[in-house]
């Protein structure tokens, strides 16, 4: 089971720089980085909006659930 | 973060052991120099129980029958006596230096970190090892050796509280670390 964070995409589309959101959203580009890359353990339910606010998405948007393939 | 009474006094207390027993050090040392020099100047002074297993030393009364004369003990014994002392005295001191150590990190806001865990788990660890020494004594009077032992409890008690601290903070790192990773 794997949450796959898909800001990247979502910065793409809206033609975005990550520090930019980071700014918009008021937390550090370092901490969104690693949510990013999805090294982070988990993202708050405010933050969570203020991105889907900052990128006009939805949660769906940017998080991606992924079964993981049972070797 | 707020100005804490509890840890102002705790701190001041920690300082206040430690050079008590730096000052309880310095006596013994000053009292086996004089003992050394002249061993008859402590012909009132008596011990309770010098060979007496537990944490610390005995008790030293003058004016009073109660116990033996320290000028009625062996040279030997009166050297355990100092050394038992000195030992009791530095596990003290260095249980005092660690508190120091960990109010000094709560104070700068590090709680959590690694090196309380440690200072805790190093507390433990002088704890149990003077929960061991004050088990036994042995002691030379009038001619017969005396081995005592004794259960000791508080020093058992303190040791295995430190090692139980140490793991509630190794937990509280660990949830701290958690928390951080949540954005």
């Amino acid at each position: 089971m794997k949450i796959v964070v898909n800001i990247d995409v979502m910065l793409a589309k809206r033609k975005m720089m990550l520090k930019e959101l980071a700014e918009e959203v008021g937390v550090s580009a370092t901490n969104l980085s690693l949510l990013k890359t999805g090294k982070a353990k988990g993202v708050r339910f405010n933050t969570l909006a203020a991105i889907c606010d900052a990128l006009d998405c939805q949660p769906g948007d940017i998080l991606e659930f992924q079964k993981e393939e049972k070797v | 973060m707020e100005r804490n009474r509890i840890l102002k006094y705790g701190n001041l207390l920690a300082w206040a052991v430690f050079w008590l027993l730096v000052v309880a050090m310095a006596v013994l040392t000053a009292g086996l120099i004089v003992w050394l020099i002249n061993p008859e100047s402590f012909s009132s002074v008596r011990m309770v129980d010098p060979a007496g297993a537990g944490f610390g030393t005995g008790t030293f009364k003058t004016g009073s029958a109660d116990g033996i004369a320290l000028s009625e003990l062996t040279s030997g014994m009166i050297f355990w006596i100092y050394f038992r002392g000195i030992f009791f005295a530095g596990i003290g001191l260095l249980i005092a230096r660690k508190v120091l150590a960990v109010l000094s990190s709560i104070k700068q806001l590090k709680t959590f970190y690694s090196g309380n865990i440690e200072h805790f788990r190093d507390m433990a660890r002088i704890g149990f090892i003077a929960f061991l020494f004050s088990c036994v004594n042995v002691g030379y009077i009038d001619g017969v050796i005396n081995v005592n032992f004794t259960l000791a409890i508080w020093p058992l008690t303190f040791s295995v509280a430190c090692l139980v601290l140490s793991e509630v903070f190794r937990e509280g790192k660990h949830l701290l670390e958690e928390n951080e990773m949540i954005v």
